[in-house]
């Protein structure tokens, strides 16, 4: 089954990861600006990593028949910094034209700062003014409901925004009601320990039914695994459910969310 | 397919799986009393306590229930209180 994983940061992988995912039927991923693993010292550090975000990193992926899109911005762990967040979003836009950025994201909340706050708002009103899609982090562990709320509270107090044009990431049983509730996306990831397995993500779906909800592996630097979303489709499939309603999930939901962006364009494989 | 034979399969799949994960549970605490010292006023070990707890009492939407015990809680004037 062909499918696009949502939200993974190729840039950590190797190239035999993107030879992996090619075979086990990944067409297109889409890769949202994070963390390092350390902090960058300067605005000249986020230019070359957007440089290699939108030039690189797609010729990588195209080299193996997968479609690389990416999502720009300064991620919540390092917005604390608000003076660095403040150049870096002045120098955005000079990205945000180029093809396969699908946004800003992933924007959000780490430890639910103020300063953290301030950036996200800062964030959101760059989409608004240069009409952009949105992927939203919401925080690990503890901090995660509460910073799903907060994120939530923002967004909702933004007139401005299209709901249907944000994807909340990374909820789990705790926060995916209110944000489908609210009418936004939802991204479930499938992390070997600090998230979602395949087993409770394929539960959400029959919870929830498949409407504006995504699955993706988020992997990364850390203890991830590229592959993860192949392994709720094996759930999917062990519980009963029809191609068609998996196929909704790992490759029609995505195709809808990302179509909304100019910076989108896919040929889908033939048949 | 009937809800019972339904069920029956499931159970029939999850069975050892979450005998598995019970145990792990159960040696993980016998190793952390193995170690000896008290962990009892450690933050962790309460709220693992705690959450044993809740596996028992909770006739539904467990998975939530335990995720909500271990988030710190949300307050909505926060936007007002940070004047954002
Ligand atoms: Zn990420």
């Amino acid at each position: 089954m062909y499918y696009i994983d949502p939200h993974i940061h190729m840039v950590s992988r190797t190239t035999d990861d993107y030879e992996t995912l090619a075979k086990m039927g990944c067409v297109a991923v889409s890769e949202p600006a994070f963390w390092a693993g350390y902090d960058r010292g300067s605005v000249a550090g986020f230019r070359d990593y957007f440089e290699q975000l939108t030039r690189f990193e797609s010729q990588r992926a195209a080299d193996y028949g997968i479609l690389h899109t990416t999502w720009l911005c300064i991620n919540a762990k390092e917005a604390e910094n608000v003076t660095l967040s403040r150049e870096v979003l002045a120098m955005l836009p000079e990205f945000l034209d180029r093809p396969g950025v699908l946004g800003i994201g992933e924007i959000g909340l780490n430890k639910n700062t103020r300063n953290e706050a301030i950036v996200f708002l800062e964030h959101l009103d760059l989409a608004m003014q240069t009409d952009e899609q949105l992927l939203i982090h919401t925080p690990h562990l503890e901090d995660k409901y509460q910073g799903t709320r907060m994120i939530l509270q923002m967004l909702s107090d933004d007139r401005r925004i299209h709901r249907d044009r944000v994807l909340v990431d990374h909820v789990e049983e705790h926060t995916v009601r209110p944000v489908l509730e609210q009418g936004f996306w939802a991204g479930i990831t499938l992390y070997p320990v600090s998230k979602c397995t395949p087993q409770r993500a394929v539960d959400i779906i029959e919870l929830y039914g498949p409407e504006r909800l995504l699955v993706n592996s988020a992997g990364d630097w850390g203890p991830s695994k590229p592959t993860a979303v192949p392994d709720f489709i094996l759930e999917m499939r062990r519980r009963g459910h029809a191609e068609q309603a998996i196929r909704r999930v790992v490759y029609e939901n995505p195709l809808e969310f990302f179509s909304q962006s100019r910076g989108f364009d896919f040929t889908p494989p033939v048949n | 397919m009937s809800s019972a034979a339904n069920s029956q399969q499931l159970i029939a799949r999850e069975y050892l799986p979450l005998r598995a994960k019970i145990l792990e549970i159960g040696a993980a605490l016998d190793r952390l009393e193995r170690v000896g010292g008290d962990v009892s006023q450690h933050d962790g070990w309460r709220q693992l306590q705690q959450a044993l707890e809740i596996l028992q009492r909770c006739p539904a939407d467990r998975a939530e229930q335990l995720l909500m015990h271990f988030s710190r809680p949300y307050q909505d004037r926060w936007r007002a209180e940070w004047g954002l």
